[in-house]
């Protein structure tokens, strides 16, 4: 079991290093603002319904799209599902309280046509160009700087990840019972909190020191569009 | 002990980590892997210590196919990281120099009796209460090395030893690896070094191929290896 446990934590940093990819295909050669614009609308399209003809249709577009355009399907899928899993088992509950067993699927579905839409996007432009048209289109700069860092992290962060996984499997020399494991499971867990904790105080020492105000933010004006972009958004899901 | 037949590996994200080459490292020798940054030296040496599984070709260690042993192969391999700091994860430095003789079945007397020499030896003894995080760089590293020479493996992989120390442990370091008596396999950018420690050298080019085995360096490799 927890040999299952560690190879999905290993599987699953290997997913999020493959996450932000970008690759050459005959999308890639459209106006990332277009880009940016389209699949965000296929994204929100997918989540604000529930009818299981029109989320099939969005998915169905989606793959037709990539497939047309020479991205592997295999290779968008592998990209695409570890969310809509984890959706699934998070909302599976919920079938306890009396909701079918179709509702849970649907739900993942949606995750799912989301998800491959913001795939389809990232495989075919690169990171920052997704921020230019972004920033092109308005996008406050403090969400993009956000966004931005956000995205350099993650990525740094699941790298470590990986590295501490791997120097500890080269000092497991023998098969250890499931309590050790788990044991060692949380040292490795909390040497990687701790990292990453070192690692945000650290990156926020250098923003501080090429002048951003960290620490200084009053009643910003980005406060109340983001509010209620917050909600809308839960007025939609 | 090892061999590498038509090995490659390619990350997940599809960058390579180094193109095909085969290897053959026989019992006791000191072989060195240079080249510039991101030639794929810690790449070759995570495959060549199984830690990593190539994406083509078979590596055997000591004869044996780690996917199909990797216990075994552990027991015989002591892993040295570039940055120490993924490797130490254990809450004091003496449950560091414990972790694998532990495992190993040592009684808790020969263990106490073991770390208190190696500790002695790499200057730690005063820090052996210290969790391992608040050390400096120079500490860890030798904390680090310690807690893999502790159990005297017969092949260290050691990716960039040298780097990120004091002139002294520096020089501990290189006398250490002088006189193992085992087969030691490293990367390192400090060629004077590399040098007088290895026995053979494994050059690698930025198109991340191995483009010379020599036992001396000379300029023509050197500008071909892009470090000059």
């Amino acid at each position: 079991m927890h040999e299952l446990i560690e190879r999905s934590i290993r599987a699953f940093s290997e997913y999020f290093q493959n996450f932000f990819v970008y690759e050459e295909n005959l999308l890639s050669k459209i106006d990332p603002r277009v880009k940016v614009v389209g699949f965000t609308i296929l994204a929100i399209l997918s989540v604000s319904t529930f009818e299981i003809e029109k989320i099939l249709f969005i998915i169905i577009s989606i793959y037709l799209l990539a497939f047309l355009s020479g991205i592997s399907i295999v290779k968008l899928m592998k990209r695409s599902y570890l969310f809509p899993l984890f959706s699934f088992f998070i909302v599976l509950p919920t079938m306890f309280f009396g909701e079918p067993f179709s509702y849970v699927l649907i739900f993942s579905l949606r995750i799912f046509a989301a998800i491959s839409s913001l795939q389809l996007l990232i495989i075919s432009t690169p990171f920052n160009d997704v921020i230019s048209a972004l920033r092109a289109l308005k996008v406050p700069e403090k969400l993009l700087n956000s966004l931005w860092v956000t995205y350099i992290y993650s990525y740094i962060l699941v790298r470590d990840l990986l590295a501490i996984l791997i120097a500890r499997e080269s000092r497991r020399v023998k098969r250890s019972g499931h309590i050790e494991t788990m044991k060692r499971g949380g040292e490795a867990l909390g040497l990687f909190m701790l990292r990453s904790m070192e690692k945000g105080e650290k990156v926020a020492l250098a923003m501080k020191l090429r002048g951003e105000p960290i620490g200084k933010v009053k009643g910003s004006k980005l406060l109340i569009p983001y509010f209620l972009l917050v909600v809308v958004w839960w007025t939609i899901l | 002990m090892i061999e590498a037949e038509n090995i490659s590996y390619t990350y997940p994200d599809g960058t390579l980590g180094f193109d095909e080459l085969s290897v053959k490292i026989r019992e006791g020798e000191r072989i060195a892997i240079i080249g510039a940054n991101g030639s794929g030296k810690s790449t070759l040496l995570l495959v060549l210590s199984g830690l990593l599984k190539p994406t083509t070709g078979k590596v055997r260690i000591l004869g044996v196919n780690p996917e199909e042993n990797i216990e075994e192969v552990r027991k015989n391999v002591g892993f040295l990281f570039q940055d120490p700091d993924i490797f130490l994860f254990n809450s004091t430095v003496f449950d560091e120099l414990r972790y694998v003789p532990s495992q190993l079945g040592w009684s808790e007397e020969k263990i106490r009796e073991e770390v208190s020499k190696i500790a002695e030896e790499f200057k730690i003894s005063g820090i052996l209460k210290k969790p391992p995080f608040r050390l400096s760089g120079g500490e860890k590293k030798r904390v680090a090395l310690a807690s893999i020479l502790i159990y005297s493996p017969k092949i260290l992989f050691l990716d960039e030893p040298f780097a990120n120390v004091d002139a002294k442990t520096k020089r501990k370091i290189f006398e250490i690896l002088e006189t193992y008596d085992g087969t030691v396999v490293f990367t390192s950018h400090e060629l004077e070094l590399v040098e007088s420690l290895a026995d053979r050298i494994i050059v690698m080019s930025l198109e991340k191929r191995v483009i010379a085995e020599t036992d001396k360096l000379n300029e023509e490799i050197l500008r071909k290896a892009d470090l000059l």
